[in-house]
């Protein structure tokens, strides 16, 4: 896959902080730029200061660093503070939340949680509860978010969640979800092979077991239409599978559950495109594993097209009208994956529409100025 | 034409874009005693952009976006009021990133490396107390950004041109003629707005840090005859938390940084509408006798 230089420097202080020092001050100032834009810039600065080298990377540098730290340190903290506030009002109702991604690796306190920002928190709950959770969680200030009634019956349709929860004093998001994909796909999971087995965090949370959470982080990223996070979240993956590459005992678990719930290529393509952006540690018994469930050759050469693409730093300046356009198969690609042609159609007309008529005549031409 | 500045503002360095003159020729104004860097070979903290809205919209009641750091946090302004969108953004770009000071909300000012900052919300006469002072004889350090260094009572400058809204546009240019004012803003959020142009010592001190010796805080009302309360060290900390733009992100350290300010500074609240009355209480009463 081609890349811009600036995408290549990105990749190689994920694989390499130590590259970081030979960078010079004026490319320091388009890195940064390009690490906030991919909320990225305080997991290069615990990488670096875990490879020891944070010190050596010049001063300016250290201190947007340093500010980007405190900003996603305060974020897991108010993480978990919102997860147990959850897990505790919805247990009056007889309801454990499972926590996912962000939030979860911050319970855990795991490799993805260390400088990893997010703008919610992914709650996993029972599909019949839905009523009594909504009911439960807008007595404690939840409320949820005015959309555009289009919007929102898109969700309540056809969705796996709920349209997000907002806390009105402090501002948090909450998506409540009660499957890990759109039901309306037809390859939704029996959630069950998922929630049977969660992890306790050393709060008392809960989150899906460690082969659960992975699987669900691929099948995120893998199934979405959107990947301006991408690059973020297939970063987690490769923590992740570093991380579990010092123990031994869950690769042959997660490969299981990728086969008993249908989602070998989502597996696989974590698995690809980690060993490929970031030579992940995998084991070889895995490598060779993963070989028996890669899809066809011809499916993944158009894989590698979109999603070898998308999943790169997004940074404003690698915005050529090829990469938009590939960006434009990935939304494509994510919908059809998600939703039949018949709901399909008509949604990418609605948005398309919308689309087209904000490129044609401004962003802000149907805005009114702020007074 | 676009005019593209590579400016110092310790402690940052800016890039500022436009294409839109009456910005350009703001810049040019407010910020001409800065040191202006070359493009393309310095260490860029912040970049900030103010143009016209693209498209259709820059036929129709032409609107000014500000971008800062490849974002867009507001919505467009009417176009005349593209200047103060350029400030308030640049205000942005540090609040929204900057968690190596604790931010207060406030005015600071200084004689002899003696600083005395105003914290208070918009409206209090923070800014009309800043400019008065600045312009007869104080250090200007900031007028909306207290950057208080962690775990010190010392405030580093962030100096930049001064916010005046409404009626002490006029008040200002009265008592000071030669002061120099940006094009008003005319009814934006806060009002009319005009900014004032720093003192030239003032700028060219901007990497001069200052002890923080009090902490005022201004409640401006018209005809009020002057009245001081002294605070005692709980009430400065609290009043100082609610005019806190990073506190809570801060954590521990904020805390702590505020407490090293409480216990070395005198902390007051001053009922006011003579601004010379207060200016003589500071010098008298605030700042340690030579």
């Amino acid at each position: 896959m081609s890349m811009t230089r600036l995408q290549r420097q990105l990749l190689t202080l994920i694989t390499e902080p130590r590259a970081g020092i030979g960078i010079t001050l004026p490319e320091w100032s388009e890195v940064i730029l390009a690490l906030r834009e991919t909320d990225m810039l305080a997991r290069v600065g615990y990488l670096a200061s875990q490879a020891g080298c944070l010190t050596r990377y010049p001063k300016p540098v250290q201190r947007h660093i340093q500010s980007a730290r405190a900003l996603a340190f305060r974020q897991q903290q108010q993480a978990c503070y919102e997860a147990g506030e959850l897990s505790q009002q919805l247990a009056d109702i007889g309801v454990a939340p499972l926590f996912l991604k962000g939030a979860a690796y911050s319970l855990l306190d795991n490799a993805a949680a260390q400088g990893r920002i997010y703008s919610d928190i992914d709650v996993l709950v029972p599909k019949p509860d839905l009523i009594e959770i909504q009911k439960k969680l807008v007595v404690n200030s939840w409320m949820p978010k005015a959309l555009e009634d289009y919007d929102e019956r898109y969700y309540r349709d056809w969705t796996h969640e709920i349209p997000p929860m907002h806390h009105v004093l402090r501002g948090t998001v909450a998506d409540i979800h009660h499957n890990l994909i759109p039901p309306v796909s037809g390859k939704a999971p029996d959630i069950g092979l998922f929630t049977h087995n969660p992890q306790q965090t050393a709060n008392g949370l809960l989150t899906l077991s460690t082969e659960g959470l992975i699987l669900h982080s691929s099948i995120h990223l893998f199934y979405n239409e959107e990947f301006s996070h991408g690059f973020r979240d297939i970063c987690d993956l490769h923590l992740l599978f570093n991380e579990l590459a010092l123990t031994d005992t869950c690769w042959s678990r997660l490969l299981k559950l990728a086969k008993d719930t249908g989602f070998e290529s989502e597996l696989y393509y974590a698995f690809r495109y980690c060993d490929i952006l970031f030579h992940t540690a995998f084991p070889d018994r895995f490598r060779r594993q993963m070989q028996t469930i890669a899809p066809s050759r011809s499916r993944t050469a158009v894989a590698d097209f979109i999603l070898g693409h998308a999943l790169l730093p997004q940074h404003k300046s690698a915005m050529t009208l090829r990469y938009k356009g590939i960006l434009i198969l990935a939304l494509i690609r994510g919908h059809w994956l998600k939703m039949p042609l018949r709901i399909l159609l008509p949604h990418l007309a609605y948005k398309g529409w919308k689309g087209v008529r904000d490129s044609l005549a401004g962003k802000h031409t149907f805005e009114r100025a702020e007074k | 034409m676009t005019l593209r500045r590579v400016i110092e503002l310790p402690p940052y360095t800016f890039e500022i874009s436009s294409g839109i003159p009456a910005v350009q020729h703001y810049v040019d104004s407010h910020y001409g005693d800065y040191i202006q860097l070359g493009t393309g070979n310095a260490f860029i903290d912040h970049r900030v952009q103010v143009d016209k809205a693209p498209n259709l919209r820059s036929l129709i009641r032409p609107q000014a976006c500000f971008y800062g750091n490849h974002d867009e946090p507001f919505k467009p302004l009417p176009a005349s009021q593209a200047h103060a969108l350029l400030e308030w953004g640049m205000n942005w770009c540090i609040t929204s990133t900057e968690a190596n000071y604790l931010i207060i909300h406030a005015g600071v000012l200084a004689k002899n490396d003696q600083a005395i900052i105003f914290p208070a919300p918009p409206g209090s006469g923070k800014s009309t107390l800043t400019a008065y002072l600045a312009l007869s004889g104080w250090r200007l350090l900031s007028d909306e950004l207290a950057l208080i260094n962690l775990d010190t009572n010392t405030v580093t400058p962030f100096v930049r041109p001064i916010c005046l809204k409404n009626q002490s546009i006029d008040l200002l240019r009265s008592w000071f003629p030669a002061a120099v004012l940006s094009d008003i803003a005319r009814n934006t959020q806060k009002g009319d707005v005009a900014h004032v142009k720093p003192p030239q010592a003032s700028v060219l001190a901007g990497r001069d840090t200052a002890t923080i010796v009090g902490v005022v805080f201004p409640h401006y009302k018209v005809g009020k005859e002057t009245t001081i309360y002294q605070l005692d060290m709980s009430e400065t900390f609290i009043q100082l938390i609610n005019n806190a733009f990073n506190y809570s992100i801060l954590g521990a350290q904020g805390f702590s940084t505020l407490t090293h300010v409480v216990d070395r500074c005198v902390g007051f609240e001053i009922h006011y509408s003579d601004l010379q009355d207060v200016a003589q209480f500071l010098a008298e009463e605030i700042l340690p006798s030579k």
